[in-house]
């Protein structure tokens, strides 16, 4: 009886454990919140070797910050096909990651941050190419660069900037929602 | 108590920290991503914006960050990064040290990181809005 006792009471603790913290873990499902369009956008599959290729960028840098796992790439979103390769949203818990060429970023939708974008050269190096996603309430995105204002339209919470709208590359570039 | 009950309690309490243990680190290793061993794998690291030091303790740790910095020599970089505490506008570049960029992002976010260059490259970054704390630091190799 004493032998079965001491068996049994840690097992049962440790199966406790187990349960607690599987509940714990799945109360916390990674996704974009409801209320930014781009959540509509249909979920899509990326090969275990990209899965990994963008987790490297995005690393500890930024992966535990807005709450990304392995979860997370069950549910990305491509927002366009550009000429340097998908631009993609990847959620966490409470934020998201963008990924686009040999790169990778995350950041916080909010009132006070209502865009997350990122560009890249194209292939020819002359343009800057791109995109990213909004709150609701954003209609344009406007691009301040030395060149002058681009504005972009948003369509379902994204946008997207292309080789036509010809915008050089710059060090100093401002994001405005409009 | 009886020594049976304080036997069984120190078992208990025993295999239920070695649980936890467990689970602790599966939970954490599952946060910080499934392959953080391979970002680590490069020979050395250098903050250059704004607080520099070659291979610190902390390559990301953050302080308040002014507008642009670059690093003052070239490097065969693995990769290159800019961390901030706040959503901001920011740039992020390598410049090969023959002309050109390899690598040129800019964006707005908490930041951003890209991979490497074969060839030797100043590393680069910029940030622009209100004050906030942040990092751009450098992965590279010998």
């Amino acid at each position: 009886m004493r032998a079965l006792a001491t068996i049994a009471i840690p097992v049962v603790s440790f199966l406790v454990a187990l349960v607690a913290s599987s509940s714990l873990a799945s109360s916390r499902t990674p996704g974009i919140s409801t209320d930014i369009p781009s959540a509509n956008l249909k979920e899509i599959s990326l090969p275990q070797s990209q899965r990994l290729a963008i987790n490297n960028l995005i690393g500890a840098a930024f992966g535990p910050r807005v709450g990304l796992s392995d979860e997370s790439y069950d549910h990305v979103r491509e927002l366009a096909q550009t000429s340097a390769g998908p631009l993609l949203a990847i959620p966490g818990t409470s934020g998201v990651c963008l990924s686009l060429g040999d790169g990778a970023g995350c950041g916080q939708l909010s009132r006070d941050a209502p865009i997350l974008a990122v560009l890249t050269p194209d292939p020819t190096g002359a343009f800057m190419i791109g995109g990213g996603i909004t709150t609701a309430d954003v209609r344009t995105v406007h691009i301040d660069s030395s060149a002058g204002r681009l504005s972009v339209p948003v369509q379902e919470g994204v946008f997207q900037v292309r080789e036509t709208d010809r915008l050089g590359p710059d060090h100093q570039m401002a994001f405005v929602a409009g | 108590m009886s020594l049976l009950t304080q036997s069984l309690l120190r078992s208990n309490i025993a295999l239920a920290t070695l649980a936890a243990a467990i689970v602790g680190v599966g939970l954490g290793a599952r946060a910080a991503g499934s392959d953080i061993s391979a970002g680590a794998a490069a020979a050395h690291c250098t903050r250059y914006g704004p607080n520099y030091a070659v291979d610190p303790a902390n390559c990301s740790q953050q302080f308040g960050m002014g507008g642009l910095y670059t690093t003052g020599a070239t490097a065969l970089r693995d990769g290159n990064a800019i961390t901030m505490s706040g959503s901001r506008d920011w740039s992020l570049w390598l410049e090969a040290s023959g002309g050109g960029f390899p690598q040129n992002n800019t964006g707005t976010g908490f930041g951003w990181s890209q991979g490497g260059y074969a060839g030797y490259a100043y590393a680069g970054c910029s940030r622009s809005g209100a004050a906030v704390n942040g990092q751009c630091y450098t992965n590279w190799h010998d």
